[in-house]
């Protein structure tokens, strides 16, 4: 009988059926039954999550106009002109994804800022300070290489003063010259030669789409995966942690005792429940033999 | 000792809120809002151009000419806004090589330093001393990417 509670229940059993299969089940329910702390559920914390909501819209418009845009000297001023001119919401599109970029750079900086005033950047959660500064570098970059893609005046020109600025570094008394073979490999490598051109256009779109969102996606993961095993740091707590070595090697040995005494209970259970199916298949089979014979039976005797 | 520190982080402090669903359907309503926000900006135009002075949303601007590595246009600058700053250090204060190349690099040093600054120095400082300093960053940041758009 469907009633009013059957879609939600089929979307529980759905859900519960997928985590099972995946073995997120119990990962899942740990996250979900977590509680905020109160100080974290001021204002000044959403703007972490407000980043990721402004980079997942510059991903949506991103893809929304790679479907158009064609990654060549001849072509791409046009393919932007007739996603700007042609298309339906096109330049809105076009306009929403500069916006959210430069949105994002402001949200980073914010967030960066209450990281640092709270004091959270801090042991132990140095790595996660880190990452952080990773993906503000990605951020930029993908920013910079963005901005050549439209292949205009503006882009190009912009594209000529910031790798012209390499050429500064020959200027850096005494190591200066000496380093500049190696800005050469890199002007080679990211900008495809002397002269910025097809080459260069090619190599910033496989940046700007491929390569950066990808190092960016694994960043944040690695970043909420860092908050979750560390927590919020709370502003004017206790002290915490200092990370001395010791600390980290006496955490090592109690975790590593912990996680063996779990890696036991685990298999301890994987084994009772493993004797379990055993029994239970066993059961079964028995069952089938039973009802078999019992068909045959009955079988014979029809 | 760290797990005493550690544990209280998560469901030990009064006042709390569930992760599932209240903080995640704020969070959710708060990501709404500001993709509304974003697309409120986006209707007005462009982002270089309704951030300038003297933005006018009734004049549509035209799309920028092709590229033309041989035709230098009159003006000239850095890609993104917050390079302005850069750009403008260069120009009028300092040798390229300080604003490009030292700058950055003694900046990200700084960060990267900056959780075992503190242990190193034994300095103790507090969050008034680095909203301080804070403040007085961005404010030169601001600043100087504001004098690098003109």
């Amino acid at each position: 009988m469907v009633d009013r509670q059957t879609p939600k229940r089929l979307a529980e059993a759905a859900t519960a059926w997928l985590l099972d299969r995946l073995g997120l089940d119990q990962t899942v329910r740990r996250q979900l039954s977590q509680t905020m702390p109160s100080f974290a559920t001021s204002p000044w914390y959403y703007l972490g999550t407000l980043t990721i909501f402004s980079l997942a819209t510059a991903g949506f418009t991103g893809i929304l106009m790679a479907f158009f845009y064609t990654p060549s000297v001849t072509t791409a001023n046009a393919s932007v002109h007739y996603i700007r001119e042609e298309l339906f919401f096109g330049e809105l599109v076009i306009h929403i994804h500069a916006w959210s970029a430069n949105l994002t750079l402001l949200l980073i900086i914010a967030h960066m800022s209450r990281v640092i005033i709270v004091g959270a950047y801090k042991a132990p959660r140095e790595l996660n300070w880190y990452v952080g500064l990773f993906l503000l570098l990605i951020v930029v970059m993908i920013d910079y290489t963005g901005y050549l893609l439209p292949w205009d005046q503006h882009g190009f020109w912009a594209a000529q003063v910031g790798t012209n600025l390499l050429n500064a570094v020959h200027e850096i008394p005494i190591i200066g010259p000496p380093l500049m073979p190696l800005v050469d490999v890199g002007r080679e490598v990211f900008v495809g030669g002397p002269e910025i051109g097809q080459a260069t256009l090619t190599r910033f779109y496989v940046m700007h789409v491929l390569l950066l969102p990808a190092l960016l996606v694994g960043g944040i993961v690695l970043h909420l995966w860092l908050l979750n095993k560390h927590g919020f740091h709370r502003p004017g707590g206790p002290v915490e942690d200092d990370g001395e070595d010791e600390d980290a090697v006496e955490d090592a040995v109690e975790d590593g005792v912990e996680d063996g005494v779990e890696d036991e209970v685990r298999d301890s259970d994987a084994a009772d429940s493993a004797d379990e199916a055993a029994a239970a298949s066993e059961d079964e089979a028995t069952d089938t033999e039973e009802a078999d014979a019992d068909t045959t039976s009955t079988e014979v005797s029809g | 000792m760290s797990d005493e520190v550690r544990e209280p982080t998560v469901g030990a402090v009064p006042g709390e809120r569930p992760f599932w669903p209240t903080q995640m359907a704020l969070f959710f309503a708060a990501g709404l809002m500001f993709i509304g926000v974003t697309i409120l900006l986006a209707s007005l135009g462009p982002v270089d151009e309704v951030t300038e002075p003297g933005y006018n949303a009734s004049e549509r601007a035209a799309l920028e000419e092709p590229a033309d590595p041989y035709e230098t246009p009159p003006k000239v600058g850095p890609a993104e806004w917050y390079f302005n700053g850069i750009f403008w250090l260069r120009v009028e204060l300092m040798p390229d090589w300080v604003a490009v190349v030292v700058l950055p690099v003694l900046l990200g040093a700084i960060l990267v330093a900056a959780p075992f600054i503190g242990r190193v120095t034994k300095l103790e400082t507090q969050a008034w001393h680095r909203a301080a300093l804070v403040g007085a960053t961005l404010a030169f940041f601001f600043w100087t990417n504001y004098l690098g758009a003109f």
